[in-house]
C-alpha cells in the first residue's frame, strides 16, 4: 500500500512547526489527567447529583427541583447572607489590620525588633484552623479569658458571664473575630513585600515637595500596593467564602443556625440529613459564586503575565 | 530447552502441592468470622486478644479476626463497605445506627436464631434491648448503660444536704440551695450544644419520659413528645435555666465535654451521665468526691439506655458462624469476660448480679435505674437519630431563647420528626 507523499510531508511540517507545543503538552498530560480525575470528574458528579434526588439506596432524576427547593428555603438565604457577612467582615478586617501592621513593620525602626515582631505576628497564620478555633472556644467560654479581660476593664459587670459562642447575636461575630486573627498575617506579609517594592525615590521626591504623610499614603503607597491588594483580597474572598473548619469547630453552625455558613450547611445536608441531591445543588451555587470571583482573579493574573 | 521444560514441570508440581496443602481438610476446617469494631483502640490489643482466645477455645471450628477502626468515621466506613459489598461478618453498632442500617439492608434479622435459644438467654438481656425495628430483632448488646445522677458529695455536705434528690421538686430545692454564682458553683451544666447533638440523651429525653411522655409511638411510628407531659418537661428545664439560673452559663454552647469538665473541676453539684462517665471522671480528677444515684422522678421514672450492639451483616460469608460469635459475646460467658476486662456495664442481668460486679459500688445506681420503669432506648426506633436529635436541640434552643413557646417548639420538632419517620420505607 502506497502512502501519499504530500500527506506525509504535511504531517512532518506540522510536527516541526508545533514541536515545542507538542512537547509541552507531552509533559503536561500527567498533571492534566490528575486534575481531571481529582477535580473535573467530582465536579461533574456533583453537577449531575444536583439534578437528582440521591439517597444511599437510589438516585432519581428530578430536574431543577433541588434548585427550586433551595430558592424557596428561607434557611438557605439566611445561610448565604451569613456567608457573605462572614466573608466581607473577615476580608475587610484582614486588609485593614494587615495593612496597618505592614506599614508599622515597614517603618524605619530597629531591624532586630522589626524581625522579631514580624516572626511573632506570623504565628496565628501557622496554626491549623481547628487548633486556632479550639483556642478561641476556650477564650470565649463564659468563664474564659475574654470575659475576664472585659470584667477587669470594667466593660462587663462581675456577675455577668457573657456567652459569646452560645448567643445567636454574637456567634457569627465571634467566629469572624477568630478568622480575622488567624489570617491577618497573610495580608501583612504580602503587603509588606509590596511596600518594599515601592521605590524610595518616590517618597524622597514627595518629601522635597513637602507632601503630608497622609497624601504620601494616598498617592504613592496605595497605588503602589493596588496589584497586591487586589490579588490578596480576591484570594482571601475565595478561601473565606468556602471556609468550613472555623465554624464547624467553634459553633457547629449554631445556636439555631445563627453562625451557619454555606460550607457547613452543605456538609450537614449531605452527611447528616443524607440529602445528597439538595446538598449538591447548594454546592453548585457556591461553585458558581466562587467561579465568578476566580474568573476575575485569573483574568488579572493573565493580564499581569501579559 | 530440555532444562526449561523440566523447570516448568517442576514448578507446576509445586503449585499443585501448594494448592493441595491450602485446601486440605485440616486447613479449611476453621471458618473465619470477621468482627468490625472500634473497641481495640479503646480497650487495647491485650484485652481483645484474650477475648479472641477465649472464644476460639470454646469454638475451635471458628477463627475470630478483629477488624478495628477508630470510632470517628466508623459509621460512614460501614456504609461505604456495604456499598462495596465488603462488609465484615459481624458489625458492632451504636443504638442510633440500628434502624438506619437495617433500612439500608445491611443487617440480618436474628429472630430465627434467637427463637432456638433457651428462654433465659433473652430474659437476662435488659428489656430495652428487646426493642425491635419493623418487627425484627437485628442486634444483641455487648455492653449497656443508663443515664443516672452523679452528685458531688463535698458540695452537698457544705450545703447541708443529706442525700441526692429523689423527685423533681427535691431536685429544684437542692439546685437552688447549692447554686452560688459568686463562688462559681452551679447545680448543673445544661447542655444544648447543637453539634454534635448528643446531649438530648442526658438533658431532654429523660425529662420527657419522667413527665409521663414518650418520644415515638411504636404503633403509629409518629412523634408524640409534643404531648402536655412533653411540654411540661421542657418548661421545667427552661425554668431551671432562665428563671432559677441554676445552670452554668453558656447553655447553648455547652456540650458533653464542658459538662464533664465542670463536674470534674468541682464547680457543679450534679450531672446526668452514664456509667462510661466513671472512667472519664477518674481520668479528669481522680480525687473528686462524688456518688451516683438514680435520676429524680417526675410523674414517673425514666432514663435513656445506650449500648454497643453486635449485628450479623447481610454480607456475612458464614452467617451461622457469625451468629455463634454474636450469641457467645452476648451470652453469660462473653458478657462477664467483656465487663471484667473492659470495665463496661454488663448487658446481662445474670452477670450484673454476680458478686464481683456487686462490689463495684459506683455502678449499682445504674443497675437500679435500669430496673425502674421507662428505662428506654428510643434511638433504636429512630431512622436518622443524629438529624432527629439536632432538630430537637434547635427547637429547645428556641424555647430557651424565648423565640418559641415549649408547645410551639415541640410541635415544630414533631412535624420534622414525622417527615423523617414517614420518609423511610
Amino acid at each position: 500500500m502506497e502512502q501519499d507523499p504530500r500527506r506525509h510531508e504535511v504531517a512532518r511540517s506540522f510536527r516541526r512547526r508545533y514541536r515545542q507545543e507538542l512537547q509541552a503538552y507531552g509533559f503536561l498530560w500527567p498533571a492534566l489527567l490528575i486534575l481531571g480525575v481529582l477535580m473535573v470528574y467530582p465536579l461533574l458528579q456533583v453537577m449531575r447529583m444536583s439534578f437528582s434526588e440521591v439517597t444511599l439506596q437510589k438516585e432519581t432524576w428530578v430536574g431543577l427541583d433541588n434548585y427550586a427547593q433551595l430558592l424557596r428555603t428561607s434557611l438557605f438565604w439566611r445561610v448565604l447572607w451569613q456567608t457573605i457577612l462572614f466573608t466581607a467582615g473577615s476580608v475587610s478586617l484582614h486588609l485593614v489590620i494587615g495593612l496597618g501592621l505592614a506599614l508599622l513593620l515597614h517603618a524605619k525602626i530597629n531591624i532586630r525588633f522589626r524581625n522579631l515582631m514580624r516572626g511573632m505576628l506570623i504565628i496565628p497564620w501557622l496554626l491549623a484552623p481547628t487548633v486556632a478555633g479550639m483556642i478561641w472556644v476556650l477564650m470565649l467560654a463564659p468563664f474564659g479569658v475574654a470575659n475576664g479581660l472585659l470584667i477587669s476593664l470594667g466593660v462587663l459587670d462581675l456577675s455577668v458571664t457573657f456567652n459569646w459562642l452560645g448567643n445567636p447575636d454574637t456567634s457569627l461575630l465571634s467566629v469572624t473575630a477568630m478568622n480575622v486573627w488567624r489570617a491577618f498575617p497573610f495580608f501583612m506579609v504580602m503587603l509588606l513585600a509590596g511596600l518594599q517594592a515601592i521605590p524610595d525615590e518616590l517618597y524622597e521626591a514627595a518629601d522635597i515637595d513637602g507632601t503630608t504623610p497622609l497624601a504620601k499614603f494616598w498617592y504613592i503607597t496605595l497605588p503602589g500596593l493596588r496589584g497586591v491588594i487586589a490579588t490578596v483580597v480576591l484570594l482571601d474572598s475565595i478561601w473565606t467564602f468556602r471556609a468550613f473548619d472555623p465554624v464547624y469547630v467553634m459553633t457547629g453552625g449554631g445556636p439555631m443556625n445563627s453562625s451557619e455558613v454555606l460550607a457547613t450547611a452543605i456538609y450537614f445536608d449531605a452527611f447528616q440529613k443524607f440529602k445528597f441531591g439538595y446538598a449538591s445543588a447548594e454546592a453548585m451555587v457556591m461553585f458558581l459564586i466562587l467561579f465568578v470571583v476566580s474568573a476575575v482573579y485569573v483574568r488579572r493574573a493573565v493580564r499581569d503575565i501579559g | 530447552m530440555h532444562r526449561s521444560l523440566t523447570n516448568v514441570v517442576r514448578n507446576c508440581a509445586l503449585c499443585v502441592l501448594a494448592l493441595a496443602a491450602f485446601t486440605s481438610p485440616a486447613a479449611s476446617a476453621a471458618t473465619e468470622v470477621r468482627w468490625a469494631q472500634w473497641k481495640t483502640t479503646e480497650v487495647g490489643e491485650k484485652t481483645m486478644a484474650e477475648l479472641k482466645a477465649a472464644f476460639e477455645k470454646e469454638n475451635p471450628d471458628i477463627t475470630l479476626t478483629l477488624v478495628d477502626s477508630p470510632f470517628t468515621g466508623f459509621h460512614d466506613k460501614a456504609v461505604v463497605l456495604f456499598q462495596a459489598k465488603k462488609l465484615p461478618d459481624v458489625l458492632l453498632v451504636q443504638v442510633d445506627w440500628v434502624a438506619e442500617f437495617a433500612d439500608l439492608g445491611m443487617l440480618e434479622p436474628l429472630d430465627n436464631w434467637i427463637a432456638k435459644e433457651p428462654k433465659s438467654f433473652m430474659d437476662n438481656i435488659p428489656v430495652t434491648f428487646h426493642q425491635k425495628w419493623r418487627g425484627k430483632q437485628y442486634y444483641l448488646p455487648i455492653e449497656s448503660g443508663a443515664v443516672a445522677l452523679f452528685y458531688n458529695t463535698e458540695i452537698f455536705k457544705n450545703a447541708g444536704i443529706a442525700g441526692p434528690p429523689k423527685t423533681w421538686d427535691e431536685y429544684v430545692e437542692v439546685a437552688k440551695k447549692v447554686t452560688n454564682p459568686e463562688k462559681k458553683i452551679f447545680a448543673t451544666t445544661a447542655t444544648l450544644q447543637g453539634e454534635p447533638p448528643t446531649n438530648m440523651t442526658y438533658d431532654i429525653y429523660p425529662l420527657i419520659l419522667q413527665a409521663g411522655g414518650n418520644l415515638i409511638d411504636e404503633k403509629t411510628n409518629k412523634a408524640v413528645f409534643n404531648s402536655p407531659a412533653g411540654v411540661k418537661a421542657i418548661e421545667r428545664y427552661v425554668t431551671l435555666v432562665n428563671k432559677d439560673k441554676v445552670a452554668v452559663p453558656g447553655v447553648l454552647s455547652n456540650g458533653e465535654k464542658e459538662k464533664r469538665a465542670n463536674f470534674a473541676a468541682g464547680n457543679v453539684a450534679m450531672m446526668f451521665e452514664g456509667p462510661w462517665g466513671i472512667a472519664i471522671q477518674k481520668q479528669l480528677n481522680p480525687n473528686l468526691k462524688y456518688d451516683i444515684a438514680t435520676l429524680p422522678a417526675g410523674a414517673t421514672t425514666g432514663t435513656m439506655v445506650r449500648g454497643s450492639l453486635n449485628t450479623v451483616t447481610t454480607q456475612a460469608q458464614d452467617k451461622e458462624a457469625a451468629w455463634k460469635f454474636v450469641r457467645w459475646l452476648s451470652g453469660p460467658t462473653g458478657i462477664e469476660l467483656w465487663s471484667k476486662s473492659t470495665g463496661a456495664f454488663p448487658a446481662r442481668r445474670d452477670v450484673a448480679e454476680q458478686s464481683w460486679f456487686k462490689e463495684k459500688k459506683l455502678f449499682q445506681a445504674f443497675s437500679q435505674q435500669m430496673q425502674l420503669p421507662n428505662a428506654r432506648s428510643p434511638f433504636l426506633g429512630m431512622p436518622n437519630a443524629v438529624q432527629m436529635n439536632k432538630i430537637m436541640t434547635t427547637e429547645v434552643q428556641n424555647v430557651v431563647q424565648e423565640k418559641k413557646s415549649a408547645k410551639q417548639a415541640l410541635d415544630d420538632a414533631a412535624a420534622e420528626w414525622n417527615k423523617i419517620l414517614g420518609a423511610t420505607k
